[in-house]
């Protein structure tokens, strides 16, 4: 029997999320300081609007105050939930009032893609876009990338912190309490913003020759969107914009950086044990299907021949493998060129995509550690076939020291990765049903699923509306992970039907 | 949340180690390591395409 939520769940479900919009309204204050700095008056007034509809959702949230504060399991996941749902819906605002977007609903998927760091747009003439709404396109990746709830956590917490934690799809707490496992995990960005955009400045301005401003901006905007694996770009061509080695170079630093868990990040800063992270098995399986995934993209880009030369292959393959699989969705070729990647160059690709960065990192996919676990799993099962029947096949597995497979941990893996599997199908086969090749639509609902952002030229202005909702629900949930998803579908049906 | 949930250390520990660098210092170790991460992966990249050209 279904149990209806009480007017006091609902009370600190709201509680909580009132504290969230509160922060998200302040942070809308940086672009707003950003347009009135440059004297964009439209821009400005649509923030003004965005902040205020952030704070009357806040008060309105928070106007009867639950009499006990603490945040059950299920309460967090559906704040969690909300959160990633009504942000980008209120934080569309702007884009949506930009002129910039054909309908609200392309304003809350390009919203939805930011936050989500997936990097799918549907922006028109990007090139002419407001640097204040460009900056508030990428801010959405930073927030998104470091997790809303974790830029709240940083802010307050209480007993509140690790239910939220755990809902953003963070398995690693790194330091013992959440709060400052939250600020940890800021002040790494901070610190990565501050050597990221030095970098990706500099280079913009002694190779390329922008102006300082210019190449602050770039810097800022490509740091924003390669840390935080989301892959918006300030141009419309993304980083083929700047025609230099040197700066996808510099790109793909932060790419790598963004896709590599937080916890790696301690333990490379913490210093002793340094040596230890290479034997951990999370570390090992994204450099196998990083290696493999490349080979496999040469071996298909060499059959097709569509680059020549040595130096051409390494660098369109090495970029877009590197793109992919950390998935941040950076790319170097116009669309029409990326959908021709056929073969084994497409297998690559989108397995990568799928695949994902590792755990409690800003990347997407199914996750290094799941698939690591995964393989672990299948290669015990087949020596325990192989095996006498008396033979103990030992489960244990490097992992920040050893740890022990257990069936509970394996069925948790394998679900969640069935679950994507699934996800890039379902979404493929509507793309399908809208008349799309089998291999343009499977690539494009991976790469929307994975939170990855490279197209084959599928997502535009003219997409079917179904298809472009299907794509919206595959970043939430691919995002989230599913869990926090299924417990607000729960809460609904709850609601809805139980006594 | 599915995976086995991994702790960090605990904070006395935290506390001892963290005189012995700062969030600067430790980051931009960090950033270096990652830019070196990223430059042999260039170069393996390179033999790689190197390898797969003269095979195909």
């Amino acid at each position: 029997m279904l149990i209806r939520p009480s007017g006091e769940d609902l009370r600190i479900i709201g509680f909580y999320l009132g504290r969230i919009f509160y922060v998200v309204a302040a942070f809308t204050g940086l672009p707003l300081l950003w347009a009135l700095g440059g004297r964009e008056w439209a821009p400005a007034s649509s923030f003004v609007l965005t902040i205020g509809a952030f704070a009357l959702i806040a008060a309105a949230a928070t106007a009867r105050p639950p009499r006990e504060k603490a945040l059950d399991w299920s309460h967090g996941m559906v704040v969690v939930a909300l959160t990633w749902l009504v942000v980008p819906a209120v934080g569309s605002l702007p884009l949506a009032l930009s002129g910039h977007l054909a309908n609200p609903l392309d304003a809350y998927f390009d919203a939805m893609s930011g936050l989500t760091t997936t990097g799918l747009s549907l922006v028109q003439d990007l090139d002419h876009l407001a640097p204040s709404l460009n900056f508030w396109r990428h801010l959405l990746h930073f927030l998104g990338g470091q997790g809303i709830i974790i830029a709240a956590l940083s802010l307050f917490a209480g007993g509140a912190g690790l239910t939220l934690y755990y809902g953003e799809a963070r398995e690693e707490r790194i330091l013992p309490s959440v709060t400052s496992t939250a600020r940890f995990i800021w002040g790494v960005s901070l610190v990565h913003l501050i050597f990221g955009v030095a970098a990706l400045g500099a280079i913009a301005h002694y190779v390329l020759g922008f102006s300082p401003i210019r190449s602050l901006f770039h810097g800022l905007m490509i740091f924003f969107a390669g840390f935080d694996t989301g892959g918006f770009a300030p141009q419309s061509t993304s980083v083929g914009y700047y025609h230099s080695a040197v700066f996808e170079a510099g790109a793909a630093v932060l790419m790598v950086a963004g896709a590599m868990s937080f916890g790696l990040h301690f333990a490379l800063w913490r210093g002793p044990r340094r040596a230890d992270t290479l034997r951990n098995l999370e570390t090992r399986t994204i450099i196998s299907t990083f290696s493999f995934c490349l080979i496999v993209v040469f071996i298909g880009l060499a059959t097709l021949g569509l680059y020549d030369g040595v130096l051409g292959l390494t660098r369109k393959g090495l970029f877009h493998v590197l793109s992919a699989h950390t998935g941040t969705g950076f790319s170097t070729v116009p669309s029409s060129e990326l959908a021709a990647w056929g073969g084994l160059s497409f297998v690559g690709i989108a397995l990568a995509m799928a695949l994902g960065g590792m755990a409690s990192s800003t990347a997407g996919g199914v996750k290094s550690l799941r698939v690591g676990l995964t393989l672990k799993f299948l290669k015990d099962q087949i020596k325990e076939v192989l095996l006498p029947e008396n033979a103990v096949v030992s489960q244990a597995y490097h992992q920040s020291g050893r740890k022990r497979l257990t069936p509970k941990v394996s069925q948790a893996v394998m679900l969640v990765s069935l679950l994507y599997v699934a996800m890039f199908l379902i979404g493929g086969a509507v793309g399908m049903a809208y008349g799309y090749p089998l291999q343009d639509a499977l690539f494009e609902s991976v790469s929307a699923g994975a939170n990855v952002g490279l197209s084959v030229g599928i997502t535009d202005p003219g997409m079917p509306a179904l298809l472009e909702v299907t794509y919206l629900l595959e970043m939430w949930l691919g995002r989230l992970e599913f869990v926090a998803v299924f417990s607000l579908v729960g809460f609904l049906l709850s609601w809805m039907r139980g006594r | 949340m599915l995976l086995s949930v991994r702790r960090g250390p605990p904070m006395a520990e935290i506390r001892r180690e963290r005189s012995r660098w700062t969030y600067l210092a430790g980051g931009l170790w960090v950033f270096i390591s990652e830019a070196v991460i990223v430059g042999v992966a260039i170069a393996l990249a390179l033999a790689a395409a190197v390898l797969v050209l003269w095979i195909v």
